[in-house]
């Protein structure tokens, strides 16, 4: 590895992400690509984006700051694949296991239950969930979602309005009701 | 009700900061998948080629700003050398018209500059070829330049007068002439604009009347003469440009 990407001194924010994070990148893009070129081509491609944005990350060796960056390079190379997976269907939610209704404050102070809403939308609305985080955990607006995925900013909007019916659903199915 | 407004409900009921705790949950769940993931893949080496294009890239990026670092620098030194000329333009001239003698001065060194200045705009001169044009035997002085449209006619000599006629092919005639120092020379200046000059450090006077122009010059040895219908500037510069063959 170069020393660039090694060496602390003098090394900018765009080398200190890729210097941390460049395993995961790869990795992640191999995993779906399965070409070494490809994958390479799919991080080149994710770094170039993060820099146009690279201020957004104001701290590198964060959980935050890894997601965001296998987030990218998932979404880059899931564009890059012709004819993938189509997403599950929406409405092919998960039958929810017996549960007492809870209240919505109940809800949201489960963590545990959090992690399985997140678990529900990583197994069943891939693209629409990263774009959920990238929009509310990232906090980026919809224009540089659209710059760092490569999707126009309508694809970006109903990606997110699909995402937010997901989770409507869900809360219709935990008994809240909404108005 | 339709689905972008029971969308924007469930927004308002899920507010922003429990999306955040969401996606923070969701990065967890993420990035343990990716955890697998770098297990599973622990004998997949990152290609050196990877490391070299994004190290390039970041390469391009730093030069790129030292350029426009470089160039804000340069604007506001340039900037600033600008404020800097402006303020002495305007001391300067608030010495100048405050105090009579350096005005006077002054001015008339601008006048001066400006009238030599845009004298040479106006009549271009060409260069003259003395010594193909002139006789083996010419041991004299020459202009090496001569106002446009001058083309050489003759030379000659009488005694130790040296004499070169040029001509534009419209009846005027451009003479030089080369006398000793101990000549005597009769110029006409009545009715004419008579003013000092120096030629070449030389000391000499430039008159004009009705549309041409006499300049006398002399050093310790010769006098020197110049009279033609070219303009002060053109016939200046012809008579600094005087060489010896």
């Amino acid at each position: 590895m170069p020393e660039i990407f090694k060496n602390k001194s003098g090394r900018g924010k765009l080398e200190e992400i890729y210097g941390r994070y460049r395993r995961d990148m790869y990795v992640t893009a191999y995993s779906i690509l399965r070409d070494s070129q490809a994958a390479e081509d799919a991080v080149q491609n994710a770094v170039i984006r993060i820099q146009r944005h690279i201020d957004k990350i104001s701290d590198v060796e964060c959980k935050k700051t890894r997601a965001y960056v296998v987030i990218i390079v998932r979404n880059l190379c899931l564009d890059r694949l012709k004819g993938h997976a189509v997403p599950d269907s929406l409405d092919a939610m998960p039958e929810e296991p017996a549960s007492a209704a809870e209240s919505p404050d109940e809800l949201l102070l489960a963590a545990e239950r959090r992690r399985e809403m997140a678990e529900r939308l990583l197994r069943l609305h891939r693209p629409y969930a990263d774009i959920l985080v990238l929009r509310y955990y990232n906090e980026l607006t919809i224009n540089e979602i659209s710059d760092l995925l490569g999707i126009s900013e309508n694809n970006v909007s109903v990606r997110i309005n699909r995402a937010l019916g997901a989770l409507r659903k869900m809360l219709e199915k935990e008994g809240e009701k909404v108005e | 009700m339709s689905d972008v407004n029971e969308n924007e409900a469930v927004l308002t009921k899920i507010n922003e900061a429990q999306l955040y705790a969401l996606g923070d949950a969701y990065a967890d769940a993420l990035l343990d998948e990716t955890d697998v993931l770098l297990d599973e893949y622990a004998e997949l080496e990152i290609p050196e080629s990877l490391d070299d294009r994004i190290a390039a890239f970041s390469g391009r990026l730093s030069r790129k700003a030292a350029r426009a670092a470089r160039l804000r620098s340069v604007s506001k030194i340039g900037r600033r050398a600008a404020v800097v000329a402006v303020t002495l333009l305007l001391v300067t001239a608030a010495v100048t018209f405050s105090v009579e003698a350096f005005r006077i001065k002054f001015l008339n060194m601008i006048i001066e500059v400006s009238e030599r200045f845009s004298s040479v705009r106006l009549e271009p001169t060409s260069p003259f070829d003395g010594t193909a044009a002139l006789p083996n035997d010419w041991n004299a002085f020459y202009p090496a330049v001569i106002p446009e449209g001058f083309s050489f006619k003759r030379a000659s000599s009488s005694a130790a007068i040296k004499n070169i006629i040029f001509e534009n092919g419209k009846g005027s005639e451009l003479r030089f002439s080369q006398s000793p120092a101990s000549a005597e020379l009769q110029l006409d200046t009545e009715g004419a604009e008579v003013s000092a000059v120096t030629i070449n450090g030389m000391e000499g006077i430039i008159s004009l009347k009705d549309g041409c122009t006499i300049l006398v010059w002399h050093d310790d040895s010769f006098i020197f003469h110049l009279d033609g219908p070219a303009d002060r500037a053109a016939m200046i510069k012809t008579a600094e440009s005087v060489r010896k063959k």
